[in-house]
């Protein structure tokens, strides 16, 4: 089918598209790396610099890798969201995972001293703060989901939930101190550098755990981007599907913001470009061009953030606000019924 | 038409709030036969759909069983009951950039594991499907601009690749003009035609009685069945519009207002067509009309033919107003009433 060569045509411009960004996010940032010393790394060859070197294993390599697992997980679960609500706005964090993360996050680095208590507030540390706050709430998602049959109460709930976590999260923030609250403020604009070597082996599990669970249920989003009762009458168990569904979304968005902070609009943005631009809502083809798209997008991002040659880095999140925020109006004002 | 394909047992539909039921609609039993097209019938809000998505199982019964071909549907898993019934419901399907055949391609689902790809016999399935229904030169269109009867067409072609002998429809003719309406019936009477076992609900009426083997006429204390001749013949139909001004006037044929006013018109002269709709708008403005010039009624009209044109005269003789469209005669009847 002509549909077909399209497609295949589509992806491989994207895989190079993304080999080339990766690269120029190596090369680029407040030091200019030789394209010489970045072949010699991956050939494992001898250095002639060993600072460059340092660079490449401790920052630019994590950091690309964190920027394709963010880009691609936040992409994903934003398309799950939106299928499963069949809502053009809803994005990884409409479930209030995003919130729970803020409110882990802000615990470890608030509580010390709004309470008198001693966190751990070390990089690792907040991580698993972070992962056991967007749990909470993803608990509390799922525990409402398998009682819960309308869809739109569901998200509503969701928004609930995130708004109440939210205003806990900014008590903390008014008894806190300058400085945690400093460190929160930065916390909260993303940032794709604070992931280390030993973390990365986690994050990619985590992340690989929820792209394979929605790779798994490709076809009963399929089914559900057209209506639940359609999912039914096919013989999909509709509320195990939404529960896995949401384990996934929680899994990629609730690991993306541990690691790297609340990264706005790349979940909401992407999967408008990705059926935008490959022509279908067949979640076979979605999926995969989501999280190619998304870890794509990351990494523009993250270049421009860096504002190659000069020694200044602009929080990422702005960034992606000012990038996503054009391209979800486009399409708003594009289609003017995006998903029904 | 062949053996029983459905055979309902004390089936009681309703919803249930924790412990209680909310709402709950009487015991029903019935049969379906293979070949047969039936008609779910009743007003809004009597449970039509509820009923159907029970038979559908897209929502519990509250009591009851269902047997397909002989076999309690309570042991049939969901996942392979998707190949016994297709269920469309009356929201239409929307999703953007979706494509005619990706659409209908999802209704072979049931027949494959999550990993297997659809194979050549899938994709003949669909194309016989969509093409069954007209639609070949709409497989790449997006379903969402596609026309109310565009895509009800093709909601038809879903139930057809799903390849089911049951096939239930919700308001399949709710939104669409009338050549439409005939066509998805049509269409809807070629499946039974075929073998299938076709149940649809709809309020219309009309469309319900001139097309459908079978009615299953959904009244507030239980379910009437029968073909829709037995239900007119029955007087049921009637008891469908209890507290309503219409009745079903069951020489004509016809959904008729009553009206308190007991104002009598009589009419002669011209063809029996002109004056069979002179009375139908008479009727409309609330008088009863009788076919004679006796005496003591409220309104004479004397319709006279004329190298081809036909004039109403008001009265019995012919110094009386005149009209040349029934229009005119109504709007000076009316301004009589002022």
């Amino acid at each position: 089918m002509q549909g077909k060569t399209r497609n295949v045509i589509l992806f491989v411009s994207l895989i190079v598209l993304l080999v080339l960004l990766s690269l120029l996010s190596i090369l680029l940032g407040s030091v200019s790396i030789p394209l010489a010393d970045v072949k010699a790394y991956f050939a494992g060859s001898a250095f002639t610099d060993e600072t460059n070197l340092a660079i490449l294993r401790n920052f630019r390599m994590p950091k690309v890798v964190s920027a394709i697992l963010a880009g691609s997980a936040l992409a994903v679960s934003g398309l799950q969201m939106q299928t499963v609500f069949r809502n053009p706005l809803a994005g990884p964090y409409v479930l209030g995972i995003s919130s729970g993360a803020s409110l882990g996050v802000a615990l470890v680095l608030m509580g010390s001293s709004a309470f008198g208590l001693s966190f751990w507030g070390s990089q690792i540390g907040i991580v698993v703060a972070a992962l056991i706050g967007s749990l909470l709430v993803l608990m509390l998602i799922l525990s409402v989901a398998v009682r819960v049959r309308d869809i739109m109460t569901l998200l509503i709930l969701g928004m609930m939930f995130g708004t109440a976590v939210s205003a806990i999260t900014s008590l903390l923030q008014y008894f806190g101190s300058e400085t945690s609250l400093k460190n929160f403020v930065i916390w909260t604009m993303g940032s794709l550098g604070g992931v280390g070597r030993q973390q990365l082996w986690l994050y990619a599990a985590l992340v690989l755990a929820g792209l394979i669970l929605a790779w798994i249920y490709v076809r009963p989003l399929n089914v559900l981007a057209i209506g639940d009762s359609y999912a039914r009458s096919l013989g999909f168990n509709v509320k195990r599907t939404r529960f896995l569904i949401f384990l996934s979304t929680s899994l990629l968005a609730g690991t993306a913001t541990a690691f790297n902070g609340p990264i706005a609009f790349i979940g909401i943005a992407v999967p408008h470009l990705a059926r935008m631009v490959f022509r279908t809502s067949n979640h076979a083809i979605l999926v995969p061009a989501s999280a190619l798209a998304g870890a794509a997008t990351l990494l523009l991002c993250d270049i421009i953030a860096q504002l190659p040659g000069s020694a200044t880095v602009l929080p990422l999140n702005s960034v992606a606000s000012l990038m996503g925020i054009p391209v979800v109006i486009y399409i708003i004002l594009k289609n003017k019924r995006v998903v029904s | 038409m062949s053996g029983i394909v459905v055979d309902i047992k004390g089936l009681v539909s309703g919803y249930r709030n924790g412990s209680a039921s909310v709402y709950r609609y009487p015991a029903f039993n019935a049969v379906a036969l293979g070949g047969e097209l039936i008609a779910l019938v009743g007003r809004n809000g009597v449970g039509k759909s509820t009923l159907l998505r029970t038979l559908a199982r897209l929502q519990p019964a509250l009591s009851g069983k269902v047997f397909i071909k002989g076999v309690d549907t309570h042991q049939i898993p969901i996942a392979e009951y998707a190949q016994l019934v297709s269920f469309i419901p009356s929201e239409p399907a929307h999703a953007s950039h979706t494509t005619v055949y990706e659409f209908v391609s999802m209704a072979r689902y049931p027949y494959h594991g999550w990993f297997e790809a659809l194979n050549g016999d899938d994709h003949r399935i669909v194309r016989n499907a969509i093409d069954a229904v007209g639609m070949q030169s709409f497989y790449h269109r997006f379903i969402d601009n596609l026309s109310d009867g565009e895509r009800q067409r093709v909601m038809i072609a879903f139930a057809i690749a799903q390849d089911t002998p049951i096939i239930m429809m919700d308001e399949p003719t709710a939104f669409l003009d009338l050549p439409n309406k005939f066509e998805v019936m049509r269409l809807l009477r070629e499946q039974a035609l075929m073998g299938k076992t076709v149940i649809i609900s709809t309020h219309d009426l009309q469309t319900a009685f001139g097309l459908v083997d079978t009615i299953w006429l959904m009244l507030s204390d239980g379910v009437r069945v029968g073909a829709p001749e037995d239900i007119v013949l029955s007087g049921n139909l009637n008891r469908l519009m209890d507290d309503t001004p219409v009745f079903f006037d069951l020489k004509s044929g016809q959904f008729v207002y009553k009206h308190q006013t007991k104002r009598l018109a009589r009419i002669f002269g011209g063809s029996p067509n002109i004056r069979k709709w002179t009375s139908h708008a008479l009727r409309r403005m609330g008088y009863e009309v009788e076919f004679s010039d006796l005496a003591h009624a409220s309104v004479y009209i004397q319709v006279q033919e004329h190298e081809g044109k036909v004039q109403w005269i008001l009265g019995r003789n012919d110094r009386n107003p005149t009209f040349d469209s029934i229009r005119n005669l109504c709007i000076y009847l009316k301004s009589l009433e002022l």
